[in-house]
């Protein structure tokens, strides 16, 4: 099997685990699972990345979602309620309304996003490495780059106020 | 060799899925893991498109790393207000908050 | 270079220190707590006076930063002074109501999201405004539930943050659609180039993402398909950071629109202009009519917001430098005529739904108080002589001087519908002067001092920019 055909394989694959996934995550009844089914689609998330030679962001989409967010998540489902909230609403009329109208939407889309990339010349490497990244981070893009460690601070004040029990 | 296009349709149906499932499903935990999965989708939409640009200015890769700094934000920000919220009310489903009534 | 970067951003950096400061003074002795208030104050004060020491430099100073990320000009600073002075009325109402325990952290996520807009203002390119955007929202999902004991308010907030964090992350599709089809996230020159340039495939992509991104920017300036959370969140929220979230993040975010769309757009994207002129129309039309609807007061500014906004769209829709001048002198005047709005109604009672009911007869009671609230109303109504007689009229103006005759006459029109429920509360506060009982638990408590000064000033500013605008009405004619 060529490299072409491993890359397309493999592509294949994650793309039929993250819809799956995500469908699976969303039509589940008990929230652990769709904790899990999410990691699911977020590890394979990180795959796609370094399909696109994004080492670095594949790195951190494994540390920062597959790790914190999970287990976060199943947290805060374990400490709020395991029981399972009424789930009716799901196959209803509207979400068939949804779903259609989503469904009106990708097309267009799709075809419009075709032809802009039948339009673009095909780049044969990729633009950059982590070494590229980290200079574009630390250069051009410094003034967003501080301002996200404020941000960052402003969740995590935010979040430990919102949390902490009332003294 | 995959080409970006087919990242940017995945991301597409991705994102528009996630979306239906925002829009539609009752439980906040669930809306939260579909808020993940829309701006992991537009990472990738980033990502893909640096990529078909040829961009050597890094530009789809720096937005796609902010995306995940935001997203790592707005979960911690999003479960601590979840937790708060079933404190006081005990139910975490979001009919009780009536999203789009006006 | 360095030194000159140094002094531009002075009054950010003394926030940010400030803010610093705050937080570990604040852990390390909880003696302090009292004081955030007084270091916010002092902090914003300064940082103040330092952007009107930059503006009077501002043939060394303005330019372009960071990697043509920031640009420091005249609006710039003109966002910089209003966000300001807004911050200093917004602390000033929150002087005695937040608990002690709390000041860090208000004061602090307060100081920090005001720190975002001045991104927004500032940013230069699509990341800026996306992270802009993030830093001042994030902040005010904590602030809307910092009484954590209101389930009204916690309801209010998980609301505000789900629906906001869900337009963030679709205005971010867009943003990465935008770069798709431009090839470039910065707007130095104007993002919307001549469509003549563009190729038709990159065009059939922009459309989307044009939609996308003002889906996302609807939501935070409450336009009108994407309005609808704003009337729970603002009868829900505490109310001094409802005054805030519906007046200084709006004035941002507009300022951002009109920055991005640039010269080109008015004449180059027929269809985008006409999805603006559309959204701007019903905002107007249906905002005022429903506002007229409505009996808790909370709610009814909400929707004026609405109707706002659409006013606001105008000017965008219009492009040019007159345009602008009108949206900027139509901000200051919404700026502080809906704080000033939403103090008075904090004023008369915080836990409580105030409808109009409540303001009957409020003038032989509280003659002051009705006074100001006279004042707001008929401002925002744009009555002359007050300043919203003057920003409406050069709003209107410059629709009509680049060929939206009939985008002025629908402003037109439902500003006289809006004075329907703006006259309401006034002809209750005014019109009964039959001695009736006060109803039951309507009495008002004492108004704390800081707040009546934050009154006094909102006030003031409503007078001297109807007064400002007299040269600007005249120039006008």
């Amino acid at each position: 099997m060529g490299a072409e055909a491993t890359s397309w394989f493999l592509f294949t694959l994650m793309a039929v685990v993250i819809v799956g996934c995500s469908v699976a995550m969303m039509l589940s009844r008990n929230f652990v699972h769709s904790a899990v089914f999410l990691a699911g689609a977020l590890l394979s998330f990180a795959g796609l990345y370094a399909l696109l030679d994004a080492t670095f962001l594949a790195l951190l989409q494994l540390f920062i979602y597959a790790g914190a967010v999970t287990v976060v998540v199943v947290f805060v489902v374990m400490l709020t309620s395991t029981s399972v909230v009424a789930f009716d609403s799901l196959l209803q009329r509207q979400t068939w309304l949804a779903l259609a109208v989503g469904v009106a939407f990708a097309i267009p889309l799709i075809d419009a996003l075709r032809t802009l990339a039948a339009a673009l010349p095909l780049a044969a490497t990729a633009p950059g490495g982590t070494e590229e990244l980290a200079r574009a981070l630390l250069t051009t893009y410094v003034a967003p780059f501080e301002i996200s460690s404020a941000i960052l601070l402003a969740a995590l004040v935010g979040a430990i106020y919102l949390a902490r029990e009332a003294s | 060799m995959v080409p970006p296009i087919a990242f940017l349709i995945l991301g597409a149906v991705v994102f528009l899925l996630a979306m239906i499932g925002f829009l539609t499903r009752r439980s906040l935990v669930q809306a939260l893991m579909c808020l993940e999965l829309m701006t992991s989708a537009v990472a990738l939409t980033f990502l893909a498109l640096g990529r078909a640009l040829g961009d050597r200015s890094m530009t789809g890769m720096v937005f796609a790393t902010f995306c995940m700094v935001i997203s790592a934000a707005e979960i911690g920000m999003g479960l601590a207000l979840v937790l708060l919220y079933f404190r006081k009310h005990g139910s975490t489903s979001t009919d009780d908050l009536d999203l789009m009534k006006g | 270079m360095y030194l000159n970067a140094w002094l531009a951003w002075s009054p950010e950096i003394v926030l940010t220190l400030a803010w610093a400061g705050m937080l570990v003074c604040g852990a390390l002795w909880p003696r302090t707590h009292p004081y955030m208030r007084h270091a916010t104050l002092a902090a914003l004060l300064i940082a103040l006076g330092l952007a009107g020491l930059v503006a009077a430099n501002a043939h060394s100073l303005y330019g372009l930063y960071f990697s043509e990320a920031a640009k420091l000009d005249s609006v710039t600073t003109f966002g910089r002074l209003l966000f300001g002075s807004a911050g200093v009325l917004v602390v000033l109402a929150s002087w005695d109501v937040h608990g002690e325990e709390n000041a860090v952290e208000f004061f602090g996520l307060f100081v920090l999201s005001l720190l975002g807009e001045v991104v927004i203002v500032s940013g230069q390119n699509l990341l800026m405004l996306f992270l802009g955007i993030e830093l001042l929202a994030l902040p005010t999902y904590a602030l809307i539930a910092i009484h954590k004991t209101r389930a009204r308010a916690i309801a209010a907030g998980l609301k505000y943050f789900l629906l906001g964090m869900f337009a963030s992350v679709v205005m971010l599709y867009g943003m990465a659609l935008l770069y798709g089809s431009l090839g470039t996230i910065s707007y130095v020159h104007a993002l919307f180039p001549d469509p003549s340039h563009l190729s038709a495939a990159r065009l059939g992509v922009l459309q989307f993402a044009f939609f996308f991104l003002i889906l996302g920017l609807g939501f935070k300036v409450t336009a009108f398909p994407f309005h609808f959370w704003s009337p729970d969140v603002y009868a829900g929220g505490s109310t001094q950071v409802v005054a805030y979230i519906s007046t200084v993040p709006k004035v941002a975010i507009m300022l951002a629109i009109f920055r991005i769309l640039g010269p080109a757009f008015s004449t180059g994207y027929p269809i985008a202009k006409w999805f603006l002129i559309a959204i701007a129309v019903l905002s107007m039309v249906y905002g005022n009519i429903v506002a007229l609807m409505q009996d808790d007061v909370r709610r009814m500014l909400a929707y004026s917001g609405v109707a706002n906004t659409g006013y606001m769209l105008i000017a965008i829709i219009a492009g040019g430098a007159d345009s602008q001048a009108a949206l900027l002198f139509f901000l200051v005047v919404y700026t502080f005529g809906n704080l000033g709005a939403f103090f008075v109604v904090l004023g008369m009672g915080e836990d409580r739904h105030i409808t109009i009911g409540d303001f009957d007869g409020l003038a032989r009671r509280y003659p002051v108080l009705a006074l100001a609230m006279g004042c707001f109303l008929f401002s925002l109504a744009g009555t002359p002589p007050l300043a919203g007689f003057f920003g409406k009229f050069a709003l209107f103006k410059s629709a009509v001087a680049h060929g939206l005759p009939l985008l002025a006459l629908v402003g037109l029109v439902t500003t006289v519908i809006s004075v329907g429920y703006y006259l309401k509360i006034a002809s209750n506060m005014y019109g009964d002067l039959v001695q009736r009982d006060l109803p039951e638990g309507r009495a008002i408590e004492r108004i704390p001092v800081p707040l009546r000064i934050a009154l006094v000033l909102a006030v003031t500013a409503t007078l001297v920019t109807g007064v400002l605008g007299i040269p600007l009405f005249l120039g006008a004619l």
